[in-house]
């Protein structure tokens, strides 16, 4: 797993208001941050991003339920073995207080009942090593990583 | 975003001109383009020029899928790697048919048409 002193090699603070054009754009200068230092064409760089908007997504959606203007605060620290991101926001903890084990399952010959959402927490749990998620002071702490390099 | 439409040999192309498909977008995405699909049997989604896709753009291709029915096509092309990524992991690339581009689009179904004809 990671080495016991990972360097770090570089670390960003964005603060934004929930609203699903800020978060998008959020998500996309967290990647570009990370591209930054460790090369945009790094393929978990891609992930990462993607994992981060779709956590985001869910925080305006469910935690402020699709109100706009709440404040969302992303943490990002690029070590020299992985790429960490923590995102707090102070809206609806996760039901039941953990990240939920989603498994979308359908059958592709079905047109009419083919899922079109539900498919964030399992993009997230697929592609990063780590997801963690706490309840702090109100707040919802969400912790991801994903190793890059050989 | 803009899109953009051309037909060619009885297929309608409709161009996504932006480079995210994401949950600030979908919805306005998921409009424009049922306005532009109200008709043509054979609809070629040409995305080349979108870098990333996030769930709910990909939950919007679906709704589109179903939105065209049995009876009508709906078929994707020149989804750029991250894009592709994302259909993948969902596994809905077992759902939709994709091309690598417009132009391969094009080619499957002259093909179809000149075997069909024959």
């Amino acid at each position: 797993m990671s080495s016991e002193n990972p360097e770090r090699v570089g670390s960003a603070q964005f603060s934004v208001e929930s609203s699903f054009q800020s978060v998008a754009d959020l998500a996309e200068e967290v990647g570009d941050f990370c591209g930054s230092v460790v090369g945009e064409a790094v393929e978990q760089v891609v992930e990462l991003r993607l994992c981060v908007a779709e956590a985001l997504n869910n925080i305006v959606e469910h935690a402020y339920k699709g109100v706009e203007g709440k404040p969302i605060y992303a943490k990002i620290d690029v070590l020299s073995d992985r790429l960490e991101v923590v995102l707090i926001d102070e809206g609806m903890p996760l039901p039941g207080y953990t990240v939920p084990e989603t498994e979308v399952d359908f059958d592709p010959t079905d047109l009419e009942n083919l899922p079109e959402g539900g498919f964030g927490w399992m993009l997230i749990r697929e592609q990063m090593d780590k997801v963690d998620y706490e309840r702090r002071d109100g707040c919802n702490v969400l912790t991801l990583a994903r190793h890059y390099g050989s | 975003m803009r899109l953009t439409t051309e037909q060619d040999n009885g297929i309608d192309v409709l161009s996504v001109d932006a480079p995210r498909i994401d949950s600030a977008c979908a919805e306005a995405l998921r409009d424009a383009a049922r306005a532009e699909m109200a008709h043509g049997d054979l609809w070629l989604i040409d995305l080349s020029k979108v870098d990333f896709m996030d769930s709910s753009g990909i939950g919007t291709m679906v709704g589109l899928l179903k939105w065209m029915g049995h009876d009508r096509r709906m078929e994707l092309c020149g989804l750029n790697p991250p894009v592709l990524q994302v259909f993948k992991l969902t596994r809905l690339d077992t759902v939709f048919t994709i091309h690598a581009d417009v132009a391969a689009g094009h080619a499957a179904h002259h093909h179809g048409v000149a075997k069909a004809g024959r």
